[in-house]
């Protein structure tokens, strides 16, 4: 056949067959395929709690036909209202994360080589039992090293209580623990305080973009809505005191900017505004303030009061030299704070992130202190929001690997020990670390000090990582275990958010775990079923461990469930006559609400603070050291050493440490390396959401930078530099160097580069640069936790 | 009949994006990849708007979201070849994928940009697909898509009144963006019905559309921010 | 090369392309309506589970075959098959006759219990097939099937109504 025919018979038998039957062969090549779905298109819904970060806000998952097909936030969780943020939105994405660790895996080749081999879960277990039992049979169970990224909850003391319970103090776990410990100082003992938000008017938020990267944003973002729809007059105002002009600042009634790190600074000198006008609360400062006023000791000494020292120290333009923040803004600001009612100074999560984090929130404490902030409506106040009984278990012999340490950092906690471990196990002391478990944590990736942790894990006999994404530490794991994303699992969880109530949210399994993944705590009892003493023979699963802890909060008889905001109102009007309303007979009952709602919470105390009646309040506020010096009694270090080693000016008197402000004694340092880096934590960027395909495309979408990092420079610093916008630029610290795309920010104050944090992990959707890297190490001087935000760069084209 | 329209309330926007990726969801909208979202390709239906205004120290930036404004007057539909964008009787300017032939007039027609062209097919795995919303179609390559105003849940909402035999109340029809949105900073409903808080804020002094003067009458009102809003002067 | 050799292969590529479209379609099991409806006077909704309070009225699974066919009540050898194919761990792939375009929002809820539109309207006279149908009843890939019905009954035929 010629070709030419042959293409012309082909044609027309195109042509008629297309006449005859276009939309049959359009539906036989699939172009009228219909979707996965073959069931009837039921509809129905599970309410949950995200877990994509700590602040446990409510969500509400929609299923057609059992298959989860969308997230929406949970109207009656008490603390988000309905909201949540872009990355919980789109959390169903880690559920089908490219990513997931699919089977157990245990390593074949070498260490960081990424060759693993899949066994089944029987075998993963034996091997963890084996070494547990070896451990144990030698008489060194101290040598099991748990890292849990939780802070709270029962499953956090289920983990606690395994390590405890196998008999190794080594148990740590992520947190900033800057403000408790700073609450601890100014206190005198173990405070939990929380802020009276729902009360409060005015947020003077320092160093807290609180809409975007503050414990919780979605709260503060229902916050906001109420407040503005208050009556005129009664709304309430954010002011952000930050560097940067983010998305929160620009949506804020007022943006301060201000120099970073020097957030309790400016405290302080508003303070000294507040006494010199005498705008401070005298009757509240008379009853709680400890050390306000001059007095003589036995001696006969002239002792110098807190305010004497600060009316000294922290004149308004020494303070706006410092803080950048000119004079009369702090005295207007100073005047605002003192004279508007329902104001609160929040410090942020972020802005403690320096050596002196706890200076910084103390003197930021001690501005809502001495302006009589305690124990008032929409102030401070004193409360347990864990409703569970938490036992902590008796004393073990051996001494944990990493403790506080009057030398160094003498209230080590959270980050700060785990920033302390990689040091202990490289050099061995007190003893080798054998087994080290990691419970959904990354520090390979979170911690400044990544390179000391990939040795020690190099170093380690076995260690074990839970996850249900790859990472850059399950990559140097000895095996891998599979754990399920929140969507898969049975959980109690309390919200880490500034949500002043007890609050417990319910997480409930949306579908069956995926692949062959299991829950670390359903692991945990397994394991610790079979190797420990104690009762763990009690729980079948899991899952009947948090029904017991569900039966405690029925047991104890206050709260009620999630509700509507008219039964919010009646519920807790009855608990002021001493009546509670049930919608249920028992346990079973309490337990199908609870599932049907997503929670529990305690609203008794509504009413009570509003009318201000607090039931736990707080007694005193150290405004000396005297609590800090005490610590260092009989010890050859002494406070002043500490301060004066972390470069920090006590002012005047050594009675007021806390007062300290940071100077830059090493001008070597500045000069070399003349901008401060300023981290952005974008809510895109929250959890793992620099993972998520979704949240590469937008993060950076108000700069217009789409799936890589950036830098941000005031434009003035720029063109001194002489860089323009959208160039690459090098961005350089003591540690490391990147290559970054410029974007020139008017809303940034000079001499700053910020950089977004949370991106650069590793995975399928891998992009842009991991900000830790510049980080060269510091650490908070009481606490050890990484002052990330004490970082200093340069930048050249 | 009723005349859907928004209101968007900039005092109580925080510019956290939640609407962005609910709709992203709710609407099945693929996310780009790196290279189409390199390409400046990626779709939003609701967008985010950022304008700084002013020279630091003195400095102010909006931000805004942007959905589609349905509006009163809509460009695109006007220039439409083959009517796959039209303004039916309820004020949505709807957007028939299935009709379009992608001559991407509309998008041009549009002075909010509030339209996207599918530059390359969908980029969904099979694993996706099976948590798409079975409630909205999947755009093929070559069409033009927009925000709908969540028009598929009106049609739900229809069928759950006409179920309980009742009128449809405005409260049945909301929007993705409204309901996730964490400050509920976004109202929905009835501009027509002259006791609805859609149609009450968008009478109100603080009341004002995009691009007023161009004549389109956008069916979305946005409430401007107090006058100090992120303004360094106190 | 001649003429007849062209139509000869125009014919060869008609014949396989329909047998391609109009094979029969393999079900697993011959099920025969009209037993079902005019002998032992079942409603269409005793099947298709979901057609009147649901949008999809869906085709029957294992579990609403065997309530009644449990054992075997009837002599017909595709009771057998059913039954054998019951008690086997395989699942029922039925081959959809209508299938709807992936545009298309269409609620069996709102035009059955809505609408009251019968079932034969679409479906035509299921109860006289004593075999499954090869090909739809009314082509619903065809737009103005719909725009027809819509029409003559003074519906909302809105392109936003159907088409989301």
């Amino acid at each position: 056949m010629e070709r030419r025919k042959f293409l012309k018979s082909i044609s027309i038998g195109g042509v008629s067959l297309s006449l005859l039957q276009l939309d049959a062969l359009a539906s036989a090549i699939g172009y009228h395929e219909e979707g996965p779905y073959n069931g009837p298109l039921l509809t129905s819904f599970v309410s949950t709690t995200c877990g994509a970060c700590p602040g446990g806000c409510g969500m509400r998952v929609r299923k057609v036909d059992n298959i989860p097909v969308g997230i929406d936030g949970n109207p009656i969780h008490p603390v988000s209202r309905g909201g949540l943020c872009p990355v919980g939105i789109s959390s169903l994405a880690f559920l089908i994360h490219p990513d997931r660790v699919k089977q157990p895996l245990l390593r074949t080749g070498p260490r960081g080589s990424n060759e693993f081999k899949p066994i089944p879960w029987e075998e993963a277990e034996n091997i963890l039992l084996e070494k547990l039992g070896k451990l144990k049979d030698a008489g060194i169970p101290e040598q099991m090293l748990f890292v849990d990224s939780r802070r709270s909850g029962p499953g956090f003391d289920l983990a606690r209580k395994f390590t405890h319970d196998f008999g190794s103090p080594n148990f740590y776990h992520s947190e900033n623990p800057n403000s408790s410990i700073a609450a601890n100082i100014w206190g005198g003992k173990d405070i939990d305080f929380v802020y009276d938000l729902e009360n409060a008017r005015s947020m003077f938020c320092f160093g807290a973009p609180v809409f975007e990267s503050g414990i919780n944003p979605v709260y503060y973002a229902s916050l906001r809505s109420r407040l503005s729809d208050q009556p005129e007059g009664k709304k309430g105002n954010f002011y952000i005191i930050d560097p940067r002009l983010s998305a929160s600042a620009a949506k804020a009634e007022r943006w301060v900017p201000i120099k970073p790190n020097t957030y309790g600074l400016l405290a302080l000198g508003m303070l000294n505004l507040i006494i010199k006008e005498e705008l401070y609360d005298a009757d509240v400062v008379d009853r709680l303030c400890v050390g306000f006023d001059d007095k003589t000791d036995n001696r006969g000494r002239k002792i110098e009061g807190f305010k004497s020292m600060v009316l000294k120290t922290y004149i308004p333009s020494f303070v706006a030299e410092k803080t950048e923040v000119p004079v009369d803004q702090i005295i207007t600001l100073a005047r605002l704070f003192a004279t508007s009612p329902g104001a609160i100074a929040i410090a942020g999560d972020v802005a403690t992130r320096t050596i002196d984090g706890v200076h910084q929130t103390w003197a930021i404490m001690a501005l809502n202190a001495i302006t009589g902030r305690f124990n008032k409506p929409g102030g401070i106040t004193n409360f347990n929001l864990n409703p569970f009984k938490t036992q902590t278990g008796g004393k073990l012999n051996a001494r944990p690997l990493v403790s506080s340490n009057k030398v160094k950092y003498p209230f080590l906690g959270g980050n700060g020990e785990i920033e302390s471990l990689p040091d202990r196990i490289l050099s061995n002391s007190p003893y080798p670390i054998e087994l080290m478990i990691f419970n959904n944590v990354n520090p390979i990736y979170d911690s400044p000090n990544s390179s000391r942790f990939r040795q020690a894990l190099q170093n380690i006999p076995f260690s074990v990582a839970f996850s249900s994404l790859h990472n850059e530490t399950t990559a140097l794991a000895d095996l891998i275990l599979p754990d399920c994303t929140f969507l898969e699992k049975n959980d109690l969880v309390l919200p880490n958010s500034d949500f002043s109530h007890q609050v417990v949210g319910l997480t409930q399994p949306i579908v069956e775990p995926l692949y062959e993944s299991r829950q670390a705590d359903d692991v945990l009892l397994t394991i610790g079923r079979k190797a420990l003493a104690g009762n763990w023979k009690k729980w079948d699963s899991y899952k009947s461990y948090i029904e017991e802890k569900a039966d405690e909060l029925y047991k104890a008889g206050t709260g009620s469930v999630f509700s509507d905001q008219f039964k919010i109102s009646f519920d807790s009007l009855l608990a002021e006559r001493g009546w509670r309303r049930t919608e249920f007979k028992d346990f079973s009952g309490f337990l199908k609400q609870v599932k049907k709602t997503g929670g529990w919470w305690d609203a008794s105390q509504l009413r009570k603070r509003q009318q201000g009646r607090f039931t736990a309040t707080i007694d005193k506020f150290y405004l000396d050291s005297k609590y800090l010096h005490s610590m260092f009694q009989g010890s050859k270090t002494k406070l002043i050493d500490l301060i004066d080693a972390a470069g920090l000016e006590t002012g005047t008197n050594t009675e007021y440490m806390l007062g300290a402000y940071r100077d830059f004694k090493n001008e070597d340092e500045q000069s070399q390396y003349p901008l401060a880096l300023y981290t952005m934590e974008p809510t895109t960027t929250r959890g793992d959401g620099g993972r998520l395909d979704g949240m590469a495309d937008m993060i950076g979408h108000y700069e217009y930078i789409k799936w890589r990092s950036w830098v941000e420079l005031n434009p003035e610093t720029a063109s001194a530099l002489g860089l323009s916008d959208r160039q690459m630029v090098w961005v350089e610290s003591a540690s490391g160097k990147q290559k970054l795309i410029l974007i020139i920010n008017p809303g940034l104050i000079p001499e700053v580069a910020a950089i977004p944090a949370g991106i650069g992990k590793q995975g399928s959707f891998q992009f842009g640069e991991n900000i830790v890297e510049f980080h060269s190490g510091e650490r908070e001087i009481f606490t050890g936790m990484p002052a990330i935000s004490e970082t200093r760069v340069k930048i050249y084209a | 009949m009723a005349r859907w329209g928004m209101v968007i309330d900039l005092d109580k926007c925080v510019g956290c994006g939640t609407c962005m990726a609910s709709c992203r969801s709710e609407n099945n909208i693929p996310v780009a990849n790196k290279k189409i979202a390199l390409d400046g390709r990626s779709i939003f239906w609701m967008d985010m708007l950022t304008i700084t205004e002013g020279e630091y120290p003195n400095i102010k930036k909006r931000i805004m979201p942007r959905p589609c404004f349905h509006c009163e007057n809509p460009p695109c539909t006007k220039v439409c070849p083959v009517r796959a964008t039209y303004k039916n009787d309820e004020g949505l300017v709807g957007q028939i994928y299935h009709r379009c032939i992608g001559c991407r007039y509309c998008v041009n027609a549009c002075p909010y940009n509030a339209k996207y062209f599918n530059w390359y097919p969908p980029d969904i795995s099979e694993e996706q697909k099976r948590h798409m919303n079975p409630d909205v179609s999947i755009r093929s390559k070559g069409v033009v898509e927009k925000c709908s105003f969540c028009a598929h849940r009106l049609i739900r909402a229809r069928e759950k009144a006409a179920a309980e035999n009742r009128e449809l109340l405005e409260s049945d029809f909301t929007t993705a963006c409204q309901d996730n949105c964490p400050s509920h900073a976004i109202s929905f409903g009835d501009l027509d019905n002259p006791y609805s808080e859609v149609s009450q804020l968008s009478h109100s002094v603080r009341a004002f559309t995009l691009l007023e003067d161009i004549g389109t009458k956008p069916k979305v009102f946005y409430l401007t921010e107090g006058e100090k809003h992120g303004r360094f002067k106190i | 090369m001649n003429i007849r050799k062209i139509f000869l292969a125009i014919l060869l590529v008609l014949i396989a392309c329909s047998t391609i479209i109009y094979a029969k379609l393999p079900q697993p099991v011959e099920f025969n309506h009209n037993i079902h409806v005019i002998e032992v006077e079942m409603d269409c909704s005793d099947c298709h589970r979901y057609v009147i309070t649901d949008r999809k009225a869906t085709l029957p699974d294992k579990d609403v075959c065997s309530e009644c066919h449990s054992e075997i009540i009837g002599e017909s050898v595709e009771e057998q098959k059913l039954i054998a194919l019951l008690e086997s761990e395989r699942e029922f792939n039925w081959q959809r006759v209508y299938v709807l375009p992936k545009h298309v929002y269409f609620s069996h809820f709102r035009h059955v219990t809505l609408g009251q539109v019968s079932c034969q309207e679409c479906h035509g006279e299921m109860k006289e097939l004593t075999s499954p149908p090869d090909k739809p009843a009314v082509d619903i890939n065809d737009m103005d099937n719909c725009m027809n019905c819509h029409e003559d009954r003074q519906v909302n035929n809105d392109c936003l109504t159907c088409h989301t």
